[in-house]
């Protein structure tokens, strides 16, 4: 049989109890020290040691109940100090309980801890991040590439390469995913434009597997040639030569850039694989619905669509070209080499996905009959010109009317968010200002209750009012913010069930960024403007409540007692 | 006067074992060893029935110096009384069981 004397986890099992002792609530200190009284006596070490948890046990017990009872007395009270609320000279408290202040407190987390209040808090706290990937949504898209990988799920890991903020993370995944599943080869198109200024946007090998790929596709020269331009065109913007004759000279000397032009212009279709982008991000995020709705829209909203500029340049040197060689007198070549460049106008109006790029491809077929009219006109062919001339007016009106309906469109989206995100940013501020200045109201009279510093000043009696309202004022902001948050919450969830229409989805998603300018005055667009807003209203809040906890004593005076 | 309890076996056992000898002084450790309950549940009892008024608690200072003073129990007239009162009502009811082995 073990004994008590010398044992080590005897001495423990005593300095415990004693220790308990030492903190045990006042109210039954007593009963502790007839646990410890106890233990001199028990001579074996299991009886002492099962004596000493009984004892612990009780502490906890005691300790619980002593919580209990802070927790029923007015925030900011002590035990030795649990008066009431009064209001005459003593020291002043809240009204309400800890426990009341509490459960009002705890009912305003669990709101914002529903699925559709994280996924409204996401929304908002990327909306004041202007939509920069957070860390915890890195460590999610790793979490679900992990998974992904160990079920080799080719799709989900080519939703993360899109989606991933870190552009090498992205081409890791994206290239785990293609040897999973070569047929998703063009979501290498999709994220060449990631990188920052002077770094390769894409490999090489990597380009040319794309080319293999998709051998019939604009797209993918598009690409390659901007790869090659990119350098070109930002050594010429950082020598301030900006204008088109010298970039174009610049473009059209690089022989790589030219070839790739050339393919892509004599190419029989164009995809930018936005279509297929959204869809696989739709089932991404069906599978990973803890990713932020702001990582979504960015992973989008960087998609990779040829670089316009480059296409226009391109137009103009084969343009130029087409007249020249039609001035030499050969017709049929300058015809041909105009056709291409109407040809892929044509093909981008007809299939891009973006409103901006049908209109560029209206560009390139007007930029391209303005060259036939001109070849017409130079070589005597008034008629041909003639009707070119018409047709140019077409385009020309299809046009503006495409200009104008997207300006309308996209007003339309902006208008229709616009109050909307205005009362969701409005909610969400104030609720998160009425939490900081509850918790400092908090920290301040608990704190003065533990160094006893209990007083019946204006500053006092103000931090007791906010803390009897405050924390109503904050369930009924979070109320407000989560009901705001519907519509918002209702176009996700149309977004992932597939039943938002491609166009509105683009157009919901480019306008989705306007959540982090909106803010809860029309004319503040700038975060320092929030932060304004958000001073007046944090001043507007603590001028009512110093001047409500002012005129109170004059109403006590008056004969008005406290409820 | 007393407050009257809810007596659960434990209960039961504990104011078996301070009614054996009914006029002397209990201990803690004792009256565990006698009723084989645990420090953790032998003490919430004895903590209500004192407060409920059927207890008599007093302090005895340690024989050996340095030790703490020890907590010493019994119970009451009246809880006396209150006590048999329980035991022999509860003796009457089918769901009455002896604590440890008693018959």
């Amino acid at each position: 049989m073990a004994t008590m004397r010398n044992s080590l986890l005897s001495r423990v099992a005593v300095q415990s109890m004693t220790w308990a002792v030492r903190v045990w609530p006042e109210s039954s200190r007593e009963w502790g020290m007839a646990v410890l009284g106890e233990m001199g006596e028990i001579t074996e070490l299991g009886a002492a040691l099962s004596w000493a948890a009984g004892g612990m046990l009780l502490f906890l017990r005691a300790m619980l109940a002593q919580f209990l009872q802070w927790m029923k007395l007015p925030v900011g009270s002590g035990f030795s100090g649990a008066v009431l609320p009064s209001p005459g000279n003593g020291p002043q408290f809240p009204k309400h309980s800890r426990l009341a202040t509490a459960v009002v407190l705890l009912a305003s987390v669990t709101l914002l801890f529903l699925p559709m209040g994280r996924e409204a808090a996401g929304t908002v706290e990327a909306s004041w991040r202007g939509f920069l990937p957070s860390q915890g949504d890195q460590r999610e898209l790793e979490r679900v590439a992990a998974r992904a990988e160990k079920e080799k799920d080719a799709r989900t890991l080519a939703f993360v390469a899109l989606t991933h903020p870190d552009a090498d993370r992205g081409a890791h995944f994206a290239d785990q995913a293609v040897t999973l599943d070569p047929s998703l080869t063009w979501i290498y198109a999709s994220r060449y434009s990631y990188r920052g200024h002077g770094t390769p946007m894409v490999s090489a090998e990597r380009l040319k597997e794309l080319k293999k790929y998709d051998p019939d596709n604009a797209e993918v020269y598009l690409i390659s040639a901007f790869v090659a331009g990119e350098l070109v065109i930002e050594n010429a913007v950082s020598k301030k030569s900006t204008g088109w004759e010298p970039l174009a000279d610049k473009l059209a000397r690089n022989g790589e850039w030219m070839k790739d032009m050339e393919a892509a212009f004599r190419a029989p279709k164009y995809d930018n694989y936005f279509e297929r982008h959204q869809e696989l991000a739709r089932e991404g995020w069906k599978k990973a619905p803890g990713i932020s709705p702001g990582v979504i829209a960015i992973g989008l909203w960087a998609h990779g669509i040829p670089n316009m500029l480059q296409i226009q340049t391109y137009a103009e040197i084969r343009v130029k070209e087409a007249l020249e060689t039609g001035a030499a007198g050969n017709i049929q070549d300058a015809e041909s080499t105009l056709a291409e460049v109407t040809g892929l106008g044509q093909r981008i109006s007809g299939a891009g996905t973006i409103p901006f790029e049908r209109v560029v491809g209206l560009g390139l077929m007007k930029r391209g009959m303005e060259g036939y009219e001109k070849l017409y006109r130079a070589s005597g062919r008034t008629k041909e010109a003639d009707e070119v001339r018409e047709q140019l007016g077409e385009v020309e009106s299809s046009m503006e009317a495409r200009i104008h309906s997207y300006i309308g469109w996209r007003e339309g989206i902006v208008q229709g968010l616009r109050w909307k995100a205005v009362l969701f940013q409005g909610a969400a501020m104030l609720s998160l200002l009425l939490a900081m200045a509850i918790g400092l109201s908090l920290v301040v009279i608990e704190t003065s209750a533990a160094i006893g510093r209990k007083g019946s000043g204006w500053l006092r009696r103000a931090i007791c009012e906010f803390i009897d309202y405050g924390p109503v004022a904050l369930l009924v902001t979070s109320a407000i913010f989560l009901w705001s948050s519907r519509p918002i919450a209702a176009v996700f969830e149309q977004y992932r069930s597939g039943e938002l229409k491609q166009g509105e989805a683009l157009g919901f998603f480019w306008e989705f960024f306007t959540l982090g300018t909106l803010s809860p005055a029309p004319y503040f667009s700038e975060p320092y403007h929030e932060w304004l807003l958000a001073t007046i209203v944090l001043v507007g809040l603590g001028v009512f409540v110093v001047v409500r906890a002012l005129l109170r004593p004059r109403a006590h005076e008056a004969g008005g007692e406290r409820a | 006067m007393g407050i009257r309890l809810r007596v659960s076996r434990q209960t039961f056992a504990v104011l078996e074992a301070l009614l054996d000898q009914p006029t002397q002084w209990h201990h803690g450790y004792a009256l565990s060893q006698q009723t084989e309950l645990a420090s953790g549940t032998l003490y919430p009892i004895l903590m209500r029935l004192e407060k409920a008024g059927w207890l008599e608690t007093k302090w005895e200072e340690a024989p050996v110096p340095g030790r703490p003073p020890r907590h010493f129990y019994r119970l009451g007239g009246n809880g006396r009384e209150w006590a048999r009162e329980e035991l022999r009502a509860a003796q009457t009811s089918k769901f009455w069981k002896p604590a440890h082995g008693k018959a």
